[in-house]
């Protein structure tokens, strides 16, 4: 059987964006791009047995050896494809234009084979030359097409197109930004987002006169040194809770429903996912969110889009549902955490996925980690009902930090293996005490 | 000003325990966890406050290491 490579680059809205556009404020965060650079190491989860997961960076082999001992069976790629030193940049790498960079490579030819199916987390710029380069038989929609309905003006369009109560604006001009954003600011808070905006960047929440002048200030000299402006403005809405529905699109125009799963973010920014309660469930079905996720999927079809998708949506602290705050086209941290859902299903378990920020000093590496959560009886096992199930190493233990001479900070993702909520909680809850004993400074 | 500035933090994380918790050698990353949204979002209302303009292209991160330390940052933009 062909083997399938999972592979892709996450924040992939990063690569999307047309470099003409003008930014809101953003401040770089080199540490942050590490983890964002080490996170499809999490693909592993959608590898069947005989496919492979090409990560830009060689995965830990303990971590490879204690997912392989899981039932986890895939083969990994032995060679890094980002350099260990790191771009100064706003945005992390792209795997594809690394890849197009480079001289051809043994090592990748082989381990792609010719005639794989490529399966990517998302299609960002160099996804086709690399097909083409290693003969590998995946076909995929234009970056054009990829690029607009990955904007949130498209989600607007189709809000519009499949009637749903549509509260966005899109401004384009400074003049647009500063009265639409006054009427807004006249009944609450409201949001600016970024056409390519990724959860907890690009979108810039406004609370009073003084920051949308500031912003539109900021903005203004972009415009005046040739940049152009598109954003999207929404007033920003109180919400009961977070949730995403994720599908798929056929080339044919099939839709496939496969998950919704509920979100608890911290703020604009994913914080952990869960399977929805039965009551969200009925909820949705009696709502009709169902029948409007397909009805999205062929709004999607019509733009010749197919591939993955996920949508973000909300249930409003007045019970309303806002069922379309926006589409992403790509797979998705909760496609990830469906696959997970697979597997544990398969052992009699369920679990949530979420992740910790920590940083220490560098006296630990992966493999000590690994011993101190098995010392602790907080690793999960084969054959066990509860535990830790590290999805990522490179994301806590990233290569380059060290040699800046200050403490390695990154993110650990995980599966909190558990039936019941306080079993889960209680994990957690002994993990990070664990992990502070250990000399990590767990961020609040 | 470290004391406004910890109210401004506290309204960013919508946390108003931290008003107590934090000290000037809190870290404004590791110790109040700011997201890069929320680093922003606490940057606009201090400009806000004190009447100062950060300049977000070439601001260092660093100085969100400690309250104290941003607090020294912002007073020499006051004075600047």
């Amino acid at each position: 059987m062909t083997p399938s490579i999972h592979c892709g680059t996450f924040e992939p809205e990063n690569h999307w964006r047309e470099s003409d556009l003008a930014i809101l404020p953003s401040l770089p965060d080199p540490r942050s791009m590490r983890v964002i650079e080490a996170m499809d190491e999490m693909l592993f989860v959608f590898c069947k047995p005989g496919d492979r997961l090409l990560s830009a960076r060689k995965m830990n082999a303990d971590h490879f050896s204690y997912l392989n001992n899981l039932g986890f069976c895939f083969q990994s790629s032995n060679f890094d494809i980002y350099p260990t030193d790191y771009p100064t940049g706003k945005s992390p790498a792209n795997l594809f234009t690394s890849i197009e960079r480079q001289t051809e490579d043994s090592d990748l030819a082989a381990f792609l084979s010719a005639g794989a199916q490529l399966e990517p987390f998302a299609v960002v710029p160099g996804i086709t030359e690399m097909v083409s380069r290693y003969s590998l038989n995946s076909e995929f929609p234009s970056q054009q097409i990829i690029r607009h309905v990955n904007t949130k003006s498209y989600s607007l369009h189709v809000r519009d197109a499949l009637e749903i109560e549509n509260i966005g604006v899109v401004v384009e001009s400074l003049s647009a930004l500063r009265d639409c954003g006054s009427r807004m600011l006249a009944s609450g808070p409201f949001l600016i987002k970024d056409e390519y905006g990724v959860s907890g960047k690009g979108n810039q929440i406004v609370t009073q006169a003084s920051t949308l002048e500031r912003i539109a200030g900021y903005l203004a000299r972009q415009i005046d040194a040739g940049k152009r402006m598109r954003f999207v403005l929404e007033p920003y809405l109180a919400k009961q809770l977070d949730f995403s529905c994720q599908f798929h699109v056929g080339q044919d125009g099939t839709f496939t429903f496969i998950s919704v799963q509920q979100l608890f973010n911290d703020g604009l920014a994913f914080g952990m996912s869960c399977s929805p309660g039965d009551d969200l469930v009925a909820k949705l079905e009696e709502a009709g969110y169902f029948s409007l996720m397909e009805r999205v999927g062929k709004e999607l079809s019509a733009a010749e889009y197919f591939g993955h998708v996920c949508v973000d949506s909300m249930l409003l602290q007045d019970d309303r549902l806002a069922p379309m705050v926006e589409i992403n086209a790509r797979k998705s941290m909760s496609l990830i955490k469906h696959a997970m859902d697979g597997y544990l299903g398969n052992q009699g378990q369920s679990g949530v996925l979420t992740s910790v920020t920590a940083s220490h000093h560098g006296s630990m590496n992966f493999a000590d980690f690994l011993s101190l959560l098995r010392e602790k009886h907080l690793l999960y096992e084969a054959g066990e009902n509860a535990g830790i199930l590290p999805l990522s190493s490179g994301t806590l233990f990233s290569p380059g930090a060290i040699s800046e001479g200050t403490d390695l900070r990154g993110r650990l993702y995980m599966e909190v293996v558990g039936a019941v909520a306080e079993q889960r909680t209680a994990l957690l809850a002994t993990l990070t005490a664990e992990m502070g004993q250990a000399g990590f400074r767990v961020k609040n | 000003m470290e004391a406004k500035i910890v109210e401004l933090i506290a309204q960013v994380k919508g946390d108003q325990s931290l008003v107590t918790r934090l000290n000037s050698s809190s870290n404004l990353i590791e110790d109040v966890g700011l997201d890069s949204l929320q680093m922003i979002n606490l940057i606009l209302l201090v400009e806000g406050e004190f009447g100062v303009e950060v300049d977000f292209d070439t601001f260092d991160i660093k100085h969100l290491r400690s309250l104290g330390s941003f607090a020294e940052y912002i007073k020499a933009l006051e004075t600047a």
